[in-house]
């Protein structure tokens, strides 16, 4: 029950000047000296908050081959998601933010083992413009490739919750291939006890009791939406004059000519590091800058110094050796989110001479399990929270879709 | 009794006028979305009048239905509670229901609900004392509004450079007169992400340090940066916009921005309170008393931020109309009200108490107005507060201390009529007539139609 807010339903209300005002307010004012006053509040000029997020901040990533999650897909297609605006409330409408870029990022890549190079040779763009009235955003879709730029013609638009149960997918044709677009709300698919993620992690960084997870975790994204990016990509229109079959991916949000906001693996960021400031710092770079970091260029090694420290402090607070969390970083960063599209797709189904996953992440990939496990050098196996449920206070989240774009319904 | 044919043009005009203003009216009534008795008459000649002819201040999205806002909040705070019912040991949902009862709180007003928020991000803490800035940033926000601008920046600081936290970081460097540290907090917040409330919060500190020009041009930059779920926000910069504009006599645009900011949220309290101050200035003071009436809370258990801006606004409007027993019990009733918050242990609203004693102008008032602002001056050394001190110390023929008073309020650079005419006043006291013609001049330079209506507006400070 919402406390004390039905209690008050029907009591405010809007008066207009009367004569009679000057009695009533004596009224009111009398009655107001004999309620205890709970607080005096601000009537300077506080930055106002707004009831919803930006859609600004990214929350996952996935790529892979179409087939592994549908077998009756077409052979050859990659598709990739995007979610943002983590934490959307269940019934609520929300809308992307119409003045930044959504961009999802491919390198192509001739060498499993090789250390990511952060370099953009496709880059599909997505924008959006003010909400209709029924909700729904035009989107304009644009690629470039190979530094061939083309936006695809065509009056693209979001699907809007009252019509989330029939997602509106998008053909967008650009530079020479044809894109399947979806863009809307959707179940956040992450599955994670965060809350006693930060309680384990401060635990072995000595800032709080040392404490394991609970049985059953309790799925902290539950019942929360997010806004979602799908786009079916044929591997050929990747590869473009190439024959590259493996592929480094990442997104990114740009606004005001800042990009705000960076996404690969999951729980790298978030999970290794405990400083806002250093969370700041790696949304406003790519994958270039680490690379060149990593390989002790400066002014970037500089820059990256103390972002780096603070991982592989909790790297070893996990219980990993200087040398092994060393590798782990090596494993972990440029952080990308690379494809081997020769193989089944699967985050934990292959891994390359350094320890990083190469075949992309499905949507119900148990990243945690899989991650925890690694960082933790198998002294944790896993959060005990599941895609299916029935976790802690008997969550589950929804099945997928049969068909593109795969995500569960909203809630 | 016959009217002579120029008594006779004056009625058939006036009639017309009539019949014009009814008509318009009328059509306005019909525009879908503005239903009747959300406006004034004059509210919806405004709107009909922005409507007619297009606006830089216009706001493009979809405006919320009446009742939509406290309903999504309604619906956030249930399911909050329905995800601690299920987890009761949990840190992150009681900090969300703690943020839903702040958005709560800043909507209506009620103060209950910043109780609420407080007493449930502290459950938040000690559920998870850790990683959970959330729960932070709203007692961040409960210090702001308590006035305890230290101990806001600091839970802000702790919480981290977010684009949730630098804000309170930033106003309440501004509150406290630290002017250079809100400057810093502004830049990290537009590093972190360039926004609507980056531009704006870097508009109020040009404004401190008297840059009036990069000032606006912020101001128009967060417009341009607005987006249709921030209408918070940008009801928000169009208030502290128009505000802007209004201390420097640009009272038409000035106008035209809280009306555009009452039509996106119409009882939004910042606009309300900026359009009744811009009406009593021009004299219109039924207006005025319209617009102040469209935020008192008519509840005996349901005390508001506003009250005490209201009682103090339908006072000035009441002298102003010359209904002097009106306004005498007004001005007891705001002043009772202040009284209740500075005898309530916490921050209260001195410099507003001290304000109304000065309106008042009894000699005896004068030891408790300088031991009220003593204590303000502890927490609070904003441009604001000096200049109230400089005009208590004026009344009180202490020019010298007047002086330096008034030399605090500007020491930013901050370029408003209301300090220059103090300035100049205190100078011609000390009998230094060439401070005073500059005062002077750079009073006509910040606001040219700055006017004795004007000085006496600024004095009840809402």
């Amino acid at each position: 029950m919402a406390v004390g807010f039905r209690q008050h339903k029907g009591v405010y209300a809007m008066v207009r000047f009367r004569p009679w005002l000057s009695a009533l307010a004596l009224v009111v004012l009398a009655a107001m000296l004999i309620t205890p006053r709970l607080l005096v509040a601000s009537n300077h000029d506080d930055g106002e908050m707004d009831l919803k997020g930006r859609a600004l901040h990214t929350t996952d990533f996935f790529v892979f081959r179409e087939q592994d999650q549908n077998a009756s897909a077409a052979a050859g297609d990659l598709v990739f998601v995007m979610n943002v605006n983590p934490r959307s409330l269940p019934r609520q409408e929300y809308y992307f933010s119409t003045g930044a870029q959504y961009d999802i990022h491919v390198t192509r890549v001739s060498d499993n083992n090789a250390t990511p190079t952060g370099k953009t040779d496709a880059l599909l763009r997505f924008e959006f413009a003010a909400p209709s009235q029924d909700g729904s955003q035009s989107m304009k879709v644009m690629a470039v490739r190979d530094g061939v730029a083309s936006t695809a013609a065509g009056n693209l638009r979001t699907t809007p919750l009252p019509a989330a149960g029939a997602p509106v997918v998008s053909q967008a044709t650009v530079a020479g291939g044809t894109l399947s677009v979806f863009a809307g709300l959707r179940e956040d698919p992450f599955f994670f006890d965060v809350e006693q993620f930060f309680k384990v992690r401060a635990g072995a960084l000595g800032m709080g009791p040392k404490v394991g997870f609970r049985t059953p975790g309790y799925d902290f994204t539950a019942g929360y939406n997010v806004l979602s990016i799908a786009v079916r990509v044929p591997r050929a229109w990747l590869q473009g004059a190439t024959s590259a079959t493996t592929f480094d991916a990442w997104s990114t949000v740009t606004t005001g000519g800042k990009q705000v906001a960076r996404l690969a693996r999951p729980a790298i960021g978030e999970g290794l590091l405990t400083t806002t400031a250093y969370q700041n710092a790696l949304n406003g770079i790519g994958p270039d800058f680490e690379a060149a970091a990593l390989a002790g260029h400066k002014p970037e090694a500089d820059a990256a110094g103390p972002i780096v420290a603070e991982a592989k402090k909790t790297l070893m607070a996990f219980g990993n050796d200087d040398k092994r969390a060393t590798a782990l970083l090596v494993a972990f960063l440029p952080d990308v989110m690379r494809i081997d599209t020769m193989g089944p797709s699967g985050y934990a189904a292959a891994l390359n001479a350094k320890g990083s996953p190469i075949r992309g992440r499905k949507i119900t990939d148990d990243v945690i399990h899989i991650t925890l496990s690694v960082v933790t050098n198998g002294a944790v196996a896993t959060d005990n929270v599941s895609y299916t449920g029935p976790n802690g206070g008997g969550t589950a989240h929804k099945p997928l879709l049969n068909s593109f774009p795969y995500l569960a319904d909203p809630n | 009794m016959s009217a002579t044919p120029t008594g006779l043009r004056r009625q058939i005009f006036a009639i017309a006028i009539v019949v014009a203003v009814i008509g318009t009216a009328l059509m306005s009534v019909a525009v879908p979305g503005i239903g009747p008795g959300l406006y004034t008459l004059a509210d919806r000649l405004g709107v009909a009048r922005l409507a007619a002819r297009p606006s830089p201040y216009r706001y493009h999205y979809t405006r919320p239905p009446r009742g939509a806002i406290t309903s999504i909040l309604r619906d956030e705070i249930a399911f909050y509670e329905s995800r601690i019912a299920r987890t009761p040991q949990s840190g992150l949902d009681r900090a969300g229901l703690a943020g839903a009862y702040l958005k709560m709180a800043r909507v209506t007003g009620d103060l209950r609900w910043y109780l609420l928020a407080e007493n449930s991000a502290r459950e938040s803490l000690a559920n998870l004392p850790i990683s959970n800035a959330a729960a932070t940033l709203v007692l961040a926000r409960v210090a702001e509004a308590r006035h305890d601008f230290v101990m806001a920046i600091h839970l802000a600081r702790a919480a981290g450079p977010s684009e949730e936290a630098l804000p309170v970081v930033v106003t309440a460097n501004l509150a406290r007169g630290d002017v250079p540290a809100a400057a810093q907090a502004s830049a990290e917040l537009l590093a972190t992400a360039p926004s609507l409330q980056g531009y704006t919060l870097r508009a109020l500190v040009e404004v401190a340090r008297g840059q009036d020009a990069e000032a606006e041009h912020d101001f128009r930059r967060a417009l341009a940066m607005e987006e249709p779920e921030e209408v918070a926000s940008s009801t928000w910069v169009r208030s502290l916009y128009g505000r802007f504009l209004y201390q420097h006599g640009r009272l038409e645009p000035a106008r035209e921005l809280f009306s555009e900011a009452l039509r996106i949220l119409p009882q939004y309290p910042l606009a309300l309170t900026n359009l009744a101050v811009l009406e009593l200035r021009r004299g219109q003071h039924v207006m005025a008393i319209d617009h102040l009436t469209q935020i008192v809370t008519v509840s005996a258990a349901s005390p508001n931020v506003y009250d005490h801006v209201v009682l103090r606004g339908l006072a000035k409007a009441k002298e102003i109309e010359g209904r002097r027993d009106e306004a005498a019990r007004f001005w007891a009733d705001a002043e009772a009200r202040l009284r209740q918050d500075e005898a309530s242990g916490a921050y209260g609203h001195r410099r507003e108490l001290a304000r109304l004693l000065l309106t008042r102008g009894h000699p005896e008032d004068l030891p408790e107005i300088l031991s009220l602002l003593r204590a303000e001056l502890t927490v609070r050394t904003d441009p604001d507060t000096f200049d109230t001190l400089a005009w208590a110390l004026s009344r009180a023929g202490r020019w010298r201390e007047a002086d330096r008073a008034a030399h605090q309020t500007l020491r930013w650079g901050v370029r408003d009529a209301r300090y220059f005419y103090r300035a100049g006043t205190i100078a011609q006291a000390l009998g230094d007539t060439e401070r005073a013609g500059k005062y002077l001049r750079l009073m006509r330079a910040a606001d040219p139609t700055f006017d004795e209506r004007a000085l006496e507006v600024a004095g009840i400070g809402l």
